[in-house]
């Protein structure tokens, strides 16, 4: 069974960045510029580890996951968050639950694959 | 000197006279006790009468009673001349007030003598009377029932009481308040006429035999302008020819008190100025630190594809010079990667709103596990570090910023040294403090490079570029030690003989009352003793 | 003698969790987990731990009775609790510390007992779940456990579990393990499985 990955980040170095350190394992991959065009490719049916930048314009990382929560989109999705900040905004810590791993930018190779493969497994 | 001869006989009035003339006198004369009364109303009569006892209208003893009882007025010194020397008449003229008594016919040498003797008092007198007239301090004489009895004409001037003054009481009555109130102190307690201020002041003296001193806002009156004064008021209880007296001495300390409250007021100025300087600094040190945090992180992203990219890059191209460039590229990513992450926590550690959470830590323990974690770089520098800890010294820190002071004092003790580092740590307690050092044998410092290694971005040579260091290192070390209210120094006893990089933290030496055992006991190497004993009450930290 | 080791993690503690529990001997000590994590994926992430480790690991069950060697895992949604310190409770409630499983409800639920042992750890994670835990074990004599910030992905949870001043021991995630198996022990005669 394909293991899908979204990845949601504003910035498309960022987006190519991962593309060109996962698509030769997960030729699957999918991308999103931003919070509302991630909600788009859930409403339409993706399912799967979702890497979401903290800091996006419009709706950024944390409150993309709330509407995604909101909207009862959430089930069977696992998210990582992407961020350049040391210490996550506490505000959003109702969302914890939600949010398995942390990947610290900037990130090599190593550390993203580790990541993506860790959370990957908890996929069914 | 004047003097005043009332006498009706005409031959003992020529005759005297003639004698006081002779001897220097200028003389007044008066044939009757009315005569007499009228000259000594005067303010500026003689100030020495010779009264006859016997004279038509006003006796002598009437006159000179008449000039006892009149107040405030300079003293006038009064003999009596008198034919009878009878007891009762010299009592009663004492009595009277007299001062002295000439029998008749008198013999001139005795006379003399006897005046002398006058002129010597009343000398005194004057020069009494001039300090007293002349001084800037006000002096207020009442007895009991606060009429006033005497004051200098400092106090007339402040209080505007006088003789026959209309402002408040007359010499010799009693005071009433000046606004007209109710005239008792229950009343009036809050009134600052002069009249009642008196009161309370004459009031005070009798609760205590002492003498009493207040600084007291006064206003004067007939003073110019509404301005208010400020005096020392001490009120004291006096016996006053053997009448009971209350004496208020008034001493104005405007000016000083002035002064006082206009340097006061340049202190709160000075300080305000210098608080509101502060506040500007430390609002430009922050936002200097919110500048350099967003930065870092900004930096962070764009770094992201570099840190990642490269190495995959490097290891995929088979072609040994763009290998090389690679390798280049690589190795000044990491730099930036180093900078940005030392420059961030540098900004973390210097946010003054967060203070290192402390744990008492054994500092041998702590660097044998750095130079374990260590071990593959110091291997490959072929560095050796002589850990002269041997039983446990405890400081309190912060275990994660202690291992980075560690990190980077050993780091930059391998980077300075040429062809195998020899690196020697040792660490003494001296009182509440603990102080540290670590020696090598490297290229050492300069006298100017001592003082400045902890400045941010200094490098001891500026020509050098190289990328093994960003320059904070010993920045961030200094900053860790003064968060935890400690201070680090570097010797050396000039270049290539080495240098000594020494700071100091708080003594984390168990309480007796604490513990069971002081530290010696658990051994000098606690990490197999103790490691597994959750009991042990000194928990290694970091074990 | 039965000794209960609560570990409790969230952000980042999926990855930590791999890496306490890779190569871990089957301790003579029961592991409780209360991870933070959507109830989907309680049944993924057991499978992932099961195949790190020669302990049993399963997910825990209303009434479930607390066997050495075996790991048990919360699952998501509703609260964990322990009886007497050897059987397990699912609890409903509402969410403490904006999370069900809360590790404060299931490491306050533990007891000071003669013949048990109890050891508190605290990983990763944002917020300060866990912190108020690890006092009460604390205090009932308990062994307490922090994640070290450098190793911590988020050092939210561990830094407010330090914070109380009632962490015995901080700890660098690489040395969890050993630490672990140093204070418990190993069982000597292996469960056969099932």
């Amino acid at each position: 069974m394909t293991k899908h990955i979204l990845v949601v980040d504003d910035d498309p170095s960022m987006r190519e960045t991962v593309e060109l350190l996962l698509n030769e394992v997960h030729p699957s991959i999918r991308f999103a510029d931003g919070g509302r065009q991630c909600l788009e490719e859930l409403r339409a049916g993706f399912r799967g580890l979702i890497l979401m930048d903290v800091m996006m314009p419009e709706l950024n990382g944390w409150e993309t996951i709330a509407a995604i929560v909101e909207e009862g989109l959430d089930d069977g999705n696992i998210f990582c968050m992407f961020t350049a900040v040391q210490d996550p905004e506490p505000r959003m810590e109702f969302l914890k639950e939600y949010v398995l791993d942390y990947i610290r930018k900037p990130f090599t190779s190593e550390e993203l694959v580790a990541v993506v493969d860790s959370s990957l497994g908890y996929l069914t | 000197m004047r003097v005043l001869i009332a006498e009706d006989d005409p031959v003992s009035r020529l005759s005297l006279q003639a004698s006081l003339k002779k001897w220097g006198y200028e003389v007044t004369t008066a044939i009757d006790g009315n005569a007499a009364w009228e000259i000594l109303q005067k303010n500026d009569c003689p100030r020495l009468a010779i009264l006859d006892w016997e004279m038509p209208g006003l006796t002598g003893v009437e006159v000179c009673r008449r000039v006892r009882s009149s107040v405030g007025r300079d003293y006038v010194y009064i003999a009596f001349l008198t034919a009878r020397v009878l007891k009762e008449d010299i009592i009663e003229g004492f009595d009277a007030g007299a001062d002295d008594f000439i029998t008749k016919p008198f013999n001139p040498r005795e006379l003399e003598g006897r005046l002398r003797a006058a002129d010597r008092i009343l000398d005194l007198h004057a020069e009494l009377g001039a300090i007293y007239n002349a001084s800037p301090v006000a002096m207020i004489l009442l007895d009991r029932d606060c009429r006033i009895k005497n004051l200098n004409p400092t106090g007339a001037r402040l209080s505007g009481l006088s003789a026959g003054g209309s402002s408040g009481a007359a010499i010799g009555a009693s005071l009433r308040c000046a606004h007209g109130g109710p005239h008792t102190l229950e009343n009036t307690p809050a009134c600052t006429c002069w009249p009642c201020l008196l009161q309370r002041f004459v009031a005070g003296t009798q609760r205590t035999e002492k003498i009493t001193r207040e600084e007291v806002i006064l206003r004067p009156l007939n003073h110019s302008g509404s301005e208010e004064l400020c005096f020392l008021v001490s009120t004291e209880r006096l016996l006053v020819t053997g009448e009971d007296m209350v004496l208020v001495v008034l001493e104005d300390i405007s000016a000083r008190k002035k002064a006082e409250r206009s340097l006061a007021d340049l202190n709160r100025t000075l300080e305000s100025r210098v608080e509101q300087r502060s506040a500007e600094v430390y609002q430009l040190l922050r936002q200097k630190d919110g500048f350099v945090r967003r930065l870092g992180h900004d930096l962070k992203t764009p770094l992201t594809p570099l840190v990642a990219l490269l190495p995959t890059v490097e290891k995929r191209v088979q072609d040994p010079k763009a290998k090389k460039m690679l390798r280049l590229a690589i190795r000044n990513v990491e730099f930036m990667r180093g900078l940005v992450e030392k420059t961030l926590q540098l900004a973390e550690l210097n946010n003054t709103n967060t203070k290192p959470i402390t744990e008492r830590i054994d500092l041998g323990e702590e660097i044998r596990n750095v130079i374990a974690t260590l071990s593959y770089i110091l291997e490959a520098a072929a560095a050796r570090v002589i850990n002269q800890i041997t039983a446990p010294v405890w400081v309190l820190a912060n275990p994660l910023e202690l291992r980075e002071v560690f990190h980077n004092l050993i780091t930059n003790a391998i980077k300075y040294s040429e062809g195998g580092a020899t690196l020697r740590i040792a660490a003494t307690r001296n009182g509440r403090m603990v102080t540290m050092s670590f020696s090598d044998e490297g290229i050492g410092m300069t006298a100017e490079d001592t003082r400045r290694v902890f400045e941010e971005f200094y490098k001891a040579d500026p020509s050098r570029h190289d990328r093994s260091s960003t320059g904070l290192g010993l920045s961030v070390c200094r900053t860790i030690v003064e968060r935890h209210g400690g201070r680090i120094w570097a010797e050396s006893p000039g270049l290539r003989l080495g240098s000594t990089i020494s700071f100091s933290l708080p003594s984390g030496e168990p309480d007796i009352d604490r513990a069971g055992a002081t530290p010696e006991e658990t051994g000098p190497c606690p990490t197999t003793g103790t490691q597994n004993n959750p009991h042990n009450p000194f928990k290694p930290s970091n074990d | 003698m039965n000794t209960v080791i609560l570990i409790g993690a969230s952000t980042g503690g999926p990855r930590a969790l791999q890496t306490v529990l890779r190569g871990m001997p089957p301790l003579d000590a029961s592991i409780v987990l209360v991870q933070h994590m959507p109830e989907y994926i309680s049944g993924p992430f057991r499978n992932t731990l099961a195949g790190l480790t020669e302990m049993q690991v399963v997910i825990a069950t209303d009434r479930m009775g607390l066997e050495p060697g075996t790991v048990y895992i919360a699952p998501g949604g509703i609260h964990l609790t322990l009886e007497g310190n050897t059987q397990l409770r699912l609890v409903q409630g509402p969410k403490v510390c904006f999370v069900r499983p809360s590790i404060d409800v299931a490491m306050k639920s533990l007891q000071q007992k003669p013949g048990s042992r109890i050891i508190g750890v605290i990983l990763t994670g944002m917020g300060q779940d866990g912190a108020e835990g690890i006092t009460h074990i604390k205090k009932a004599g308990g062994i307490t456990i922090a994640q070290d910030e450098k190793s911590s992905t988020i050092y939210g949870m561990p830094r407010a579990a330090v914070q109380t001043g009632s962490v015995d021991h901080v700890l660098p995630l690489e040395r969890v393990q050993s630490k672990l198996i140093g204070l418990a022990g190993v069982l000597l005669k292996p469960r056969s499985g099932g």
